[in-house]
C-alpha cells in the first residue's frame, strides 16, 4: 500500500461518515442585513451634512435665479422707495 | 431541497434587487452541501458552522460577480475552498506558536479496512493531513479525499493545472515521510 492509496482509504471510509446538519439561513441574513445597515449608516450622515451644507446654498440661489429672470423687478421693487 | 438552476438564478436576481428572502431560499437550498464540504477543513461543530457561515456570507457579498455560466453550485464550491484554505492558514499560524506534543503523533493505525469506523476514519484523515502544511492539505484533500480532477482542483484553487501536478507531488512526497515519522506500519 503506497501512501496516496492509504489517504484515499481512509476517505472512503470517511465519506460514509454523517455530516452535521446546520441551518445558518436566519444567521446569514441577519448578519448581512447588520452589514448592509453598517455600510449605510455613514453614507446616511454625509448625505445628511451635505443637504444641510446646500440648502442655504440652494436659498440664496433661487433668489439669484428670481432676480436675473426679471431684471426690472429690482426696479420696481426700489420704485416705492424712489416716490417716497 | 435540491438546488435547480432556474431557482438559483431567480433567487440571485432577486436577492441582487435586496430581496432578503430570496437569499435565504438559496442559503437553505445550498446548505447541505456547503458543510459537507466544509466538514473536510474542520471537525470542530462549532468553526463548521461559522465556517459554512462565511461562505455565505462572502457568496452574497460576490454576488455580482457571479456570471451564471458555472452552476451556482460550483461557483460556491470555489468560495467554499477559499473560506477553508484560508482557515486552515489561520490555523497553522496559531499552531507554529503553539507546540505540539509528541503524543498527539501517537493515534494513527496502520491498516484502513472497511471495520474502521467512519467518524474514526474521518478523525485519522483529518488529524493526519493537519499535520501537512494548508496547500499540501488543500491539494491532497481535493485530489484524493474528494476525488477531484486536475482541471477540477486548479478550478477550485485558482490555481494552473501544471501548478496543481507539481503540488500534489509535494504534498505526496510530505505525506510519504509524515506516515514514516509517525510509524505507520508499511511506511516507517
Amino acid at each position: 500500500m503506497n501512501e496516496i492509496e492509504y489517504l484515499e482509504g481512509l476517505a472512503s471510509a470517511a465519506r460514509r461518515e454523517d455530516v452535521p446538519q446546520v441551518d445558518v439561513s436566519g444567521r446569514v441574513t441577519a448578519m448581512l442585513r447588520e452589514r448592509v445597515e453598517d455600510s449605510v449608516r455613514p453614507l446616511a450622515w454625509v448625505a445628511s451634512l451635505s443637504f444641510a451644507a446646500a440648502l442655504p446654498v440652494a436659498i440664496v440661489a433661487y433668489q439669484i435665479l428670481e432676480t436675473s429672470m426679471d431684471p426690472l423687478l429690482v426696479v420696481f421693487q426700489m420704485a416705492p422707495w424712489v416716490v417716497l | 431541497m435540491t438546488p435547480t438552476p432556474e431557482l438559483d438564478l431567480d433567487d440571485i436576481s432577486e436577492s441582487l434587487a435586496g430581496n432578503g428572502d430570496a437569499y435565504a431560499r438559496l442559503v437553505r437550498r445550498h446548505q447541505g452541501k456547503v458543510a459537507q464540504r466544509m466538514w473536510r477543513f474542520t471537525r470542530d461543530r462549532t468553526a463548521h458552522e461559522e465556517l459554512v457561515q462565511d461562505v455565505f456570507v462572502e457568496a452574497y457579498m460576490s454576488l455580482r460577480t457571479y456570471r451564471a455560466e458555472a452552476p451556482f453550485e460550483h461557483w460556491l464550491a470555489r468560495i467554499g475552498t477559499s473560506v477553508g484554505y484560508k482557515f486552515w492558514k489561520k490555523k497553522e499560524r496559531e499552531r507554529l506558536q503553539a507546540n505540539l506534543s509528541p503524543e498527539d503523533w501517537e493515534r494513527i493505525p496502520g491498516e484502513i479496512t472497511e471495520s474502521v469506523e467512519p467518524s474514526r476514519a474521518a478523525e485519522i484523515l483529518h488529524e493526519l493531513l493537519d499535520r501537512l502544511p494548508p496547500r499540501d492539505r488543500l491539494v491532497l484533500t481535493l485530489r484524493h479525499v474528494e476525488d477531484k480532477s486536475l482541471e477540477e482542483t486548479a478550478q477550485l484553487t485558482g490555481w494552473s493545472v501544471t501548478m496543481v501536478k507539481v503540488q500534489a507531488w509535494r504534498a505526496k512526497n510530505k505525506l510519504k515521510r509524515l506516515l514514516q515519522q509517525v510509524g505507520v506500519e508499511g511506511f516507517s
